[in-house]
C-alpha cells in the first residue's frame, strides 16, 4: 500500500473512530430538555406497565439531567391502537418510544385489517423480558402433566380473554399440537381475573405469566393447590424448575410445529421498547446504548431482583432479526391465526 | 399462622404518623383533589402522572402519597359535579342528579358542604368498618364466582326500574339505548366486531368518561349557552351559610349515611365491582327507601348525601381485592397495583397475614386522606360556589374547553370529541323530551358486566348456577324489587285514575314523538344487524335491541294517548329522576336555534384543534366566543389570555398531557 493511500485510511479510520462519540454526543444533544414517552399499549396497571416504570425510573440516570420521561398510555385493539399510533402518528425525531404487545407481528396474520404498520420497519432499542406462559391446573381436577391433560375424558375447562387473542393461542395450539382437552372459558377481563377463577375452583386451568406465578402465586404450587404442567416459549423460564416446554414435546413434522414456533416467538417478543421508523440511526443507537446501560446498572438489577421481578435483556439488533423472523411464516401459520381470531 | 389483627392495627398508624409519612400523604391529598377538580385528569390520568413521582420515595412514602391522592379523588371531582353538571369522573356522575339542580337554585354552598360532610364521614366509616372486617374478608373476596357476580349484577340492573321514576317506557328505552352503546366494540365469546362500523376507533367500545361527558355535560352546558344567563342568575348570593346547612343536612341523615358507607365499602370488597357501580345501587336503594316528600333527581340534598357517602367509601373496600387477590375493581385501581408492586408490595393472600400491618396501613391513609381532604374541599366551597354567579358567556366556552380537554384524554384520538358531541346530542334531546338520562348510564356500566359473567357462568355451571345459595338470596331480592316497583306503579295508576275521566287520541308530530321514533328506527336497524351475528355476540344485544324497539314504541303510543282529567281534579305529578331546565320565553325554534350556534361554537374548538392544535385553538375558541355572545373585547381578551395561560402551565409544562396529532404542528415548527 503507497504511503500516502496508507495516510488516507488511517486518517478515515481516525476520522470514523471520533465520529462515533461525536454521533453520541449529537442523539445527546438532541435529548437534552427533551421529554420522551414512552407509549404502554395495553391497560393501565399491569405487567407492561410495572416493566416500563421501573426502566423509567433508572433510565433517568442515563439521559442527560433536563430530559423527562412519561408514561402515555394508548389502548384498544389488543395493542394495535398504540402500535398503529407509533408507526403512523408519533413523530419520528426519537422522543416517542413504545412498548408493543408481544402479539406485535402475529396479530397482522389474526387481523390483518386492522393492522397499519409493517412490524420489521420497527426499530427495536431491545427487549426486557420475555413472555411465554406456564400451563398451570387445579391439582383437585387430577391434572398433573401435560399427558393427563391429553388423556382427560372430559373437557378440562380454561379461563381465557378474548376469544383468538394471547391466552386463546397458548391454549389451542396445545389442543392442536398436543392433544390436550382443554375447552376455553372466554371472557375475563385479564390475566389476574383468569388466575383468579381457577384459585376459587370454579375453572380448572389457565396460563400463568412466570413473573406473576413465581412471585406471587407459587404458594399454591408449594400447598399442592395447584400443578404446573409446562409452559411454551423459546427460552427456558429462570427459576422455573417444573413441566416441560411445549415446544419440545411436539414434532418438527408435525403440522402445528410452525403454529406453536410463531406462539413462542411472541412470547419471546415479550416485552420490548421499539421505535417508529425514520428515527434518526444515531438516536437509535443512543437509546439501545442507554437501554442497556439500564438494565446492567447494579441498582436496576437489585431492584429488580428484590421486587420479584424478572429482567432478560436482548439487544435491539437481536430483536430485530426475531421480528423478521416472526414475520416470515407459512400460509398456514397465518391462516391458523385468522381462524382463531375470526 | 397466627394473626395480631389489633398489634397489626396498631403499629400500622403508629408507621403512618411519623412526620414523613404524614408530609407525602399530605402532598398527595392536595394534589388529587386540585387535579380532580379537572375532568379527565382525576381518577386514571391523575394516578398515572403522579406515578412517575414516587420514583425517588421509599416504598411506604410512595403508597402514603398515592393513596392519599386516590383517597381524594372521589371527594373533589364533586366540585365540577356540582356547580356546572360536569363529572369530574364517573363516579361522581351521581352527584350530578341533585347536586347541579342545587347550585341552578343558588345552593351551591350547601350542596359542596353535604358532599364534602357525606364524603368525609363516609370514607372514614367505610375504612374503619373495613378494619373490623379484614379479619374474615379473604372468605368472601374467595366466593364471589361468577355466578354471584351476575345475581349481584342483575340486582344492580333492576334498580333502573328506580332510576326510571314516572316514565317507565322511556326509562327502559334509555336503558336500552345505553346496553346498546355499552355493547359496541369486539365481544370477548366470538371476536365479533359488534356496530363497529369498520371503525377501529370502536373496536374496545366507548370510553366510559366520554359517555359521562357527553350525556351530562355537554347538554347542560348547551342549556346555558342557550339560556344566555349564570348558573344561579335568579338567585341570590350563595354563602358559606350554605355549606353549613349543607354540613347540617348531613348529620340529620346521619344514619343513612353510615349505611350506605357500610354498605359501599362492603361492596367494593368484591372483586371486579367497581367504584362507577356501586353509588348507583345506593342512590337508586335511597331514592326508594326514603319516606315522606322526596324530590330526587330535582334537587334533592339526600341525593348528593346518599351518592357521596358512597363513592369514597368503595375506595377501601375495592384495595382489598387488588392488594389480596391482584384483581383490581377499577382502572386507577389497577395502576395504584402496578404502582404497589414496582415499589415491592406484592398482592396476595400474605397481605392479611404477614404483610397486614401494611394493609393496615393502607385503610389508616384512606382514613386520614378523607379527614384531610374534605377539610380542604370545605375551604374551597365558599369561593368555588360563586362561580354560579359568573356569566354564561365567559362560563361556558371555559368549562367547554375543560369538557374538550378531558374527553380528549379518553384515547387522545380526535373520535373522542366526535363521539362527546354525538352523544352530548343524544343526551341533550333526551333531556328535552323529559327521558331520564340516569337509566342510560346505569345499563351502560352494567350490561357488560351481565353479557360477561352470565357466559362465563353458563359456560361453566349452566342454568345449575341459579341454585346455588348467594344467588339465589339475590335472585329473589331482585324479584321482589321488581314486584315492589310494578305494585307501586299499578298503585299510582290506579290513584291517577280517580281525576281522569278517559282517554283521547292527539296525533302530534313533536320533538317527543320524533325522538321516540328515531329510537326505534335505530333499535330496528341495530336488531336486524345483531341477529346476523354468532348466539353468543348476538344474545344480548338482541335482547337489549328488542327492548329498546318496543319501549320507544310505547312511549311513541303513549305520547299520542292523552288523558282527559276531571274538572276538579288536581293533576298529579310523575317523579322524573332527571334535569328540566326552564327556557322561560324562549321558543322552540329559538332554543333550537340557540342550541345549534353552541354547537357549531364548539365545531371551532375542534376544527381549530384538529388543524392546529389544541393550545393554539384554545385562545382561539375562546375569544370567538365570547365575542359572538355579546362579550366586550376589553373584558374578553384579559379572561382569554389569563386562562390560556394557566392551561398552557398546567397541561403542556406540569401534567405533560399528550394530545392527538393537528395537521399543521405549530409546535414542532417553532422548535
Amino acid at each position: 500500500m503507497s504511503s500516502p493511500l496508507k495516510m488516507s485510511l488511517a486518517a478515515t479510520l481516525v476520522a470514523a473512530a471520533s465520529a462515533a462519540p461525536m454521533v453520541a454526543f449529537a442523539a445527546e444533544d438532541f435529548y437534552d430538555g427533551k421529554t420522551i414517552r414512552m407509549v404502554s399499549t395495553t391497560g393501565a396497571g399491569g405487567t407492561m406497565d410495572l416493566y416500563l416504570l421501573l426502566t423509567m425510573k433508572h433510565m433517568q440516570k442515563y439521559l442527560p439531567d433536563s430530559t423527562d420521561i412519561v408514561l402515555e398510555h394508548r389502548t384498544g385493539g389488543g395493542g394495535a391502537i398504540g402500535a398503529n399510533y407509533l408507526y403512523q402518528n408519533a413523530p419520528k425525531d426519537g422522543t416517542y418510544i413504545g412498548m408493543p404487545v408481544p402479539a406485535l407481528v402475529s396479530s397482522k396474520f389474526a387481523n390483518p385489517e386492522q393492522i397499519r404498520y409493517e412490524a420489521e420497519e420497527f426499530q427495536s432499542i431491545g427487549r426486557l423480558v420475555d413472555l411465554p406462559r406456564v400451563f398451570v391446573a387445579r391439582e383437585d381436577r387430577g391434572i398433573a402433566t401435560f399427558q393427563d391433560a391429553i388423556d382427560a375424558e372430559e373437557p378440562i375447562t380454561h379461563s381465557i380473554m378474548t376469544v383468538g387473542t394471547s391466552l386463546d393461542q397458548f391454549m389451542t395450539v396445545a389442543n392442536d399440537a398436543l392433544g390436550t382437552n382443554f375447552r376455553h372459558v372466554p371472557g375475563f377481563s385479564g390475566g389476574g381475573p383468569a388466575f383468579l377463577a381457577m384459585e376459587q375452583g370454579e375453572i380448572a386451568s389457565t396460563t400463568a405469566e412466570p413473573a406473576n406465578l413465581l412471585a406471587n402465586k407459587w404458594h399454591l404450587v408449594e400447598s399442592g393447590e395447584i400443578n404446573v404442567l409446562g409452559y411454551l416459549g423459546l427460552e427456558p423460564i429462570p427459576g422455573l424448575d417444573q413441566g416441560e416446554n411445549l415446544l419440545d414435546l411436539i414434532d418438527e413434522d408435525n403440522p402445528y410445529y410452525g403454529v406453536a414456533e410463531a406462539v413462542a416467538q411472541s412470547a419471546a417478543l415479550g416485552l420490548s421498547l421499539i421505535a417508529p421508523p425514520g428515527v434518526p440511526e444515531d438516536r437509535i443507537e443512543y437509546l439501545r446504548d442507554v437501554l442497556e446501560q439500564t438494565v446492567n446498572d447494579p441498582e436496576f438489577i437489585a431492584e429488580a431482583e428484590e421486587r420479584d421481578i424478572p429482567v432478560n435483556y436482548a439487544s435491539g439488533e437481536w430483536l430485530d432479526d426475531l421480528i423478521a423472523d416472526s414475520a416470515n411464516v407459512s400460509d398456514d401459520v397465518e391462516q391458523w391465526f385468522f381462524d382463531l381470531a375470526n | 399462622m397466627e394473626v395480631d389483627f389489633l398489634g397489626a392495627m396498631g403499629s400500622a398508624f403508629a408507621m403512618l404518623s411519623q412526620p414523613q409519612m404524614l408530609m407525602y400523604m399530605f402532598i398527595g391529598v392536595v394534589i388529587g383533589t386540585l387535579m380532580s377538580v379537572i375532568p379527565g385528569v382525576g381518577g386514571l390520568m391523575g394516578i398515572a402522572l403522579l406515578l412517575p413521582f414516587t420514583f425517588g420515595m421509599s416504598s411506604y412514602e410512595a403508597m402514603a402519597f398515592l393513596l392519599g391522592a386516590m383517597a381524594v379523588m372521589s371527594t373533589a371531582d364533586t366540585i365540577p359535579a356540582i356547580l356546572f353538571g360536569v363529572p369530574g369522573t364517573p363516579t361522581s356522575m351521581v352527584t350530578v342528579l341533585d347536586g347541579y339542580p342545587m347550585a341552578k337554585r343558588g345552593e351551591a354552598g350547601r350542596a359542596l358542604g353535604a358532599a364534602f360532610t357525606s364524603s368525609v364521614i363516609g370514607g372514614v366509616f367505610g375504612a374503619l368498618v373495613l378494619l373490623l372486617v379484614i379479619p374474615v374478608i379473604m372468605p368472601v373476596m374467595m366466593g364471589a364466582t361468577s355466578a354471584e357476580l351476575l345475581a349481584f349484577c342483575l340486582l344492580g340492573l333492576a334498580m333502573v326500574a328506580a332510576l326510571a321514576g314516572g316514565a317507565i317506557s322511556k326509562g327502559l328505552a334509555a336503558a336500552g339505548i345505553g346496553i346498546m352503546l355499552a355493547f359496541i366494540g369486539q365481544d370477548a365469546n366470538t371476536a365479533t366486531l359488534r356496530w363497529t362500523f369498520g371503525s377501529f376507533y370502536l373496536w374496545d367500545g366507548l370510553h366510559i368518561l366520554v359517555v359521562a361527558l357527553g350525556i351530562y355535560a355537554i347538554p347542560e352546558l348547551a342549556d346555558l349557552a342557550i339560556q344566555s344567563k349564570a348558573i344561579a342568575a335568579d338567585r341570590k348570593r350563595s354563602t358559606m351559610d350554605g355549606a353549613a346547612q349543607g354540613f347540617k343536612d348531613t348529620m340529620r341523615n346521619i344514619l343513612p349515611v353510615t349505611r350506605n358507607s357500610a354498605a359501599s365499602s362492603a361492596l367494593g370488597v368484591i372483586p371486579a365491582i367497581g367504584p362507577a357501580v356501586i353509588p348507583w345501587l345506593v342512590y337508586s336503594f335511597t331514592s326508594l327507601t326514603t319516606r315522606g316528600k322526596k324530590n330526587f333527581g330535582q334537587g334533592d340534598v339526600r341525593g348528593v348525601i346518599a351518592a357521596e357517602s358512597s363513592n369514597n367509601a368503595t375506595v377501601g373496600g375495592s384495595l382489598l381485592p387488588t392488594v389480596v387477590l391482584g384483581v383490581p375493581g377499577s382502572a386507577p385501581m389497577a395502576l395504584l397495583l402496578g404502582a404497589f408492586l414496582l415499589h415491592g408490595i406484592a398482592p396476595g393472600p400474605d397481605m392479611l397475614t404477614r404483610n397486614l400491618d401494611v394493609t393496615y396501613m393502607m385503610v389508616w391513609t384512606i382514613v386520614i386522606a378523607n379527614v384531610i381532604g374534605g377539610i380542604f374541599a370545605f375551604g374551597l366551597a365558599k369561593p368555588l360556589s360563586q362561580v354560579v354567579f359568573v356569566r354564561s358567556a365567559i362560563l361556558v366556552p371555559l368549562i367547554a374547553s375543560v369538557v374538550f380537554v378531558g374527553a380528549l384524554q379518553s384515547s387522545r384520538q380526535w373520535e373522542d370529541v366526535m363521539l362527546l358531541v354525538a352523544i352530548g346530542v343524544v343526551g341533550w334531546l333526551m333531556k328535552r323530551v323529559h327521558w331520564p338520562r340516569a337509566p342510560l348510564f346505569l345499563a351502560f356500566i352494567l350490561a357488560p358486566l351481565v353479557e360477561q359473567y352470565f357466559f362465563i357462568t353458563m359456560n361453566i355451571h349452566g342454568w345449575a348456577w341459579t341454585t346455588r345459595p348467594v344467588v339465589m338470596v339475590l335472585l329473589a331480592i331482585t324479584g321482589l324489587f321488581m314486584v315492589g316497583v310494578a305494585i307501586s306503579r299499578v298503585r299510582k295508576l290506579w290513584l291517577k285514575r280517580r281525576s281522569i275521566s278517559g282517554f283521547h287520541w292527539e296525533l302530534r308530530w313533536g320533538l317527543d314523538a320524533l325522538f321516540s321514533l328515531a329510537v326505534a328506527v335505530v333499535s330496528a336497524l341495530a336488531l336486524w344487524q345483531a341477529l346476523g351475528w354468532p348466539a353468543a355476540a348476538s344474545t344480548m344485544p338482541v335482547a337489549a335491541t328488542s327492548l329498546c324497539l318496543v319501549t320507544s314504541l310505547v312511549a311513541l303510543v303513549g305520547g299520542w294517548i292523552r288523558p282527559t282529567y276531571k274538572a276538579d281534579a288536581e293533576q298529579a305529578e310523575e317523579q322524573h329522576f332527571d334535569l328540566i331546565t326552564d327556557f322561560g320565553e324562549l321558543t322552540p325554534t329559538q332554543v333550537l336555534w340557540r342550541g345549534l350556534r353552541f354547537l357549531l361554537l364548539f365545531g371551532v374548538l375542534g376544527v381549530a384543534s384538529w388543524l392546529i392544535g389544541l393550545m393554539w385553538a384554545l385562545p382561539i375558541f375562546l375569544l370567538v366566543y365570547m365575542l359572538v355572545m355579546g362579550e366586550k373585547l376589553k373584558m374578553a381578551v384579559p379572561v382569554v389570555l389569563g386562562f390560556w395561560a394557566v392551561a398552557y402551565v398546567l397541561f403542556e409544562h406540569l401534567l405533560r398531557l399528550a394530545w392527538p396529532n393537528p395537521l399543521v404542528d405549530i409546535f414542532a415548527w417553532l422548535n
